[in-house]
């Protein structure tokens, strides 16, 4: 079964390509590629997920190659809930962006990068190796960057080249990372340099070098403050189909890949500030996205810095090194990439329908729109951990992983975060959709409401329905944290 | 002693390219700065592999390997280097287009908050 894992980075690969080869010629083809290959991922990424769920980690070597000389793609359950969700949420994105782009040149270049940005994604989140994991991340970054600058408007191509500049400079430090870490391991296979860390034979100050290169790499693309300058530059430029995949999954992917080298080949035993460090990172971030969100005019803005502040939890979660914490991250992933999407949605049909940004020319539009309405709403008390929405079990499950590990202030600080975003998101809805507005607006496509109803029941029925969920991110926190079946099955030996 | 002076290049490309980007106020000149922070890990991660005394690392008929430098992170930065190439060059595509629209190569265009 292990060459399953191959299919989710070279099914996108294809269809990208077919895409820029042929989707010019006709639309229903391009989308048929499109969308084809999506659900054959949501197939894939739903039997890889049942496999893991049961207790195996996936493990397999790229041609034949046996590790650590050889690159490896190892999946455990907590990639493959990340590629089920990457599946999912694209999917959506490229049923939405049928509509949305209608009439722009180029879209055969756009669903082309697309792909090749769930290919990247996907790749992140199935190696094994850290190297890989840099080409990947790159991978994701360069198809990133266009399709900010999708518009090719002088906004659009300043946002783009901000991002390029600073995720470039943090790539580069990602890099001399993994120099560091094959300089003192010997090896860039994750399990076997956790493997050797854990032995204790590697020179540890080499080893701390190249976690804080690889940190700070991975801090500037997952838009940690204060690293966060081009996220509320870069996601709202991007056409909201783009945005939404960018500020669900793409920052998401940073995280994971955090995540994996802090869990997996280090140990959140490395070091005595590792935790601590990342916790109070997550405060900053959070404080920083939360304020900052309460002031913006522009819905996309005020999105993309909520999307800052929910990298800090995300972020807390995984300083507070309980198994509580790691699942409630892991959950808050998953929740984040529903919420945010279907938010990023939603302002793409209100962006549609009215023509501005500006939330303060919007206005009553409540009776005009009672989807977007609804979904707004649905959207944001989840984002801020609203019961009965699935972004409150996340959150509470941060929430006890800090108590655990005897955290109060930061907890304190969280929760008192989360009644931030509350205000910001009844704000928003207020501006929006209450009050008095004169109707002004033509009606919205179908294919562009279906993408939101379906985040919305999602939404709700995680939010009510929290059993299954919580029983995969319950698995996936267990097995980072033990990180023994993961070595021994990518290593190949035996229990 | 001597086996670390190498390492001085890669910090003074390093310093250079950081130079590059905060202090240069042309869009080029900073993409040259980024440029030169990917040269000097890459001179970086060559130097980590380097052995003294080490030959290249083929083994042809008649000649073995005694002692050979590490050809892995010189596969490694092969990758990274084709990577740079494309960043960069997608970069200055935008950076043309941006000069069409903009007739300017401003580093403020790009280094302040963008707001609509």
């Amino acid at each position: 079964m292990s060459e399953l894992l191959v299919l989710p980075v070279v099914i996108p690969l294809f269809a990208g390509a077919l895409n820029a080869l042929i989707g010019k010629f006709s639309d229903r083809l391009r989308y048929g590629i499109s969308i084809g290959s999506s659900l054959l991922l949501i197939g894939i990424a739903s039997i890889i997920l049942r496999i893991t769920f049961g207790g195996e980690v996936l493990s397999y070597r790229l041609g034949g190659w046996p590790p650590p000389t050889g690159i490896c793609l190892a999946v455990d359950t907590m990639s493959a809930l990340l590629l089920l969700v990457i599946s999912f949420v694209s999917l959506l994105c490229v049923v939405y962006s049928i509509s949305y782009l209608k009439g722009e040149t180029g879209v055969h270049l756009y669903d082309s990068l697309f792909m090749f940005l769930v290919a990247g994604m996907n790749g992140v989140v199935v190696t094994g190796d850290v190297f890989n994991m840099y080409v990947f991340l790159e991978i994701v970054s360069i198809c990133s960057y266009p399709l900010v600058a999708f518009r090719c408007g002088s906004t659009e191509l300043r946002a783009g080249l901000k991002y390029a500049f600073l995720s470039m400079v943090g790539m580069s430090f990602f890099l001399l990372g993994v120099g560091f870490l094959y300089n003192s391991t010997g090896t860039l296979n994750m399990a076997d340099a956790g493997r050797i860390i854990q032995a204790g034979t590697a020179n540890s100050v080499v080893l701390s070098y190249a976690l804080i290169c690889i940190m700070a790499g991975l801090l500037v693309n997952s838009a940690v403050a204060p690293l966060h300058t081009w996220l509320p530059d870069a996601h709202p430029a991007a056409p909201s189909p783009m945005s939404a995949v960018l500020s669900g999954l793409v920052v998401k992917v940073s995280a994971y890949s955090m995540a994996r080298i802090v869990c997996t080949v280090y140990g959140l035993t490395f070091s005595k500030v590792l935790g601590p460090l990342l916790v109070a990172l997550g405060l900053l971030t959070m404080l920083t996205g939360a304020f900052l969100a309460l002031v913006q005019t522009d819905i996309k803005r005020l999105l993309a810095y909520s999307t800052i502040g929910s990298m800090g939890f995300i972020l807390a979660g995984i300083g507070s090194g309980t198994t509580m914490g790691i699942q409630g991250s892991t959950f808050h992933v998953i929740n984040h990439a529903l919420a945010k999407a279907m938010l990023f949605l939603v302002a793409g049909c209100l962006i549609h329908r009215l023509g501005t940004r500006d939330m303060r020319k919007m206005g009553g539009l409540m009776g005009e729109a009672p989807i977007e309405a609804t979904a707004f709403l649905l959207g944001g008390l989840a984002v801020s951990g609203v019961p009965p929405l699935n972004g409150f079990w996340s959150k509470l499950l941060i929430y006890i992983g800090l108590y655990e590990s005897g955290m109060y202030l930061p907890l304190a600080i969280a929760i008192g975060t989360s009644l931030l975003f509350l205000a910001i998101y009844l704000r928003a809805f207020k501006l929006i959709f209450l009050g008095r507005g004169t109707p002004r607006t033509a009606g919205i496509p179908k294919l562009m409401l279906a993408p939101v109803v379906a985040l919305c029941v999602l939404t709700l029925l995680i939010g009510i329905f929290p059993g299954m969920p919580l029983d995969f991110t319950q698995k996936a926190a267990e097995q980072m944290l033990s990180r023994t079946l993961y070595t021994q099955t990518v290593l190949g030996v035996g229990p | 002693m001597t086996a670390n002076y190498p390492f001085l290049f890669g910090i003074i490309f390093f310093a250079l390219g950081v130079y590059g980007i905060l202090v240069k106020k042309d869009l080029f000149k900073m993409i040259f700065g980024i440029c030169l922070i990917g040269y000097s890990t890459n001179i970086f991660l060559v130097l980590l592999g380097f052995v003294e005394g080490g030959s290249v690392p083929i083994e042809t008929a008649g000649h073995p390997i005694v002692v050979a430098v590490d050809p892995l992170v010189q596969a490694l930065i092969l990758t990274a280097i084709v990577i740079e190439f494309a960043i960069v060059m997608l970069m200055i595509c935008m950076v043309i287009r941006l000069f069409q629209i903009e007739k300017s190569t401003d580093g403020n265009l790009v280094a302040t908050s963008i707001n609509e």
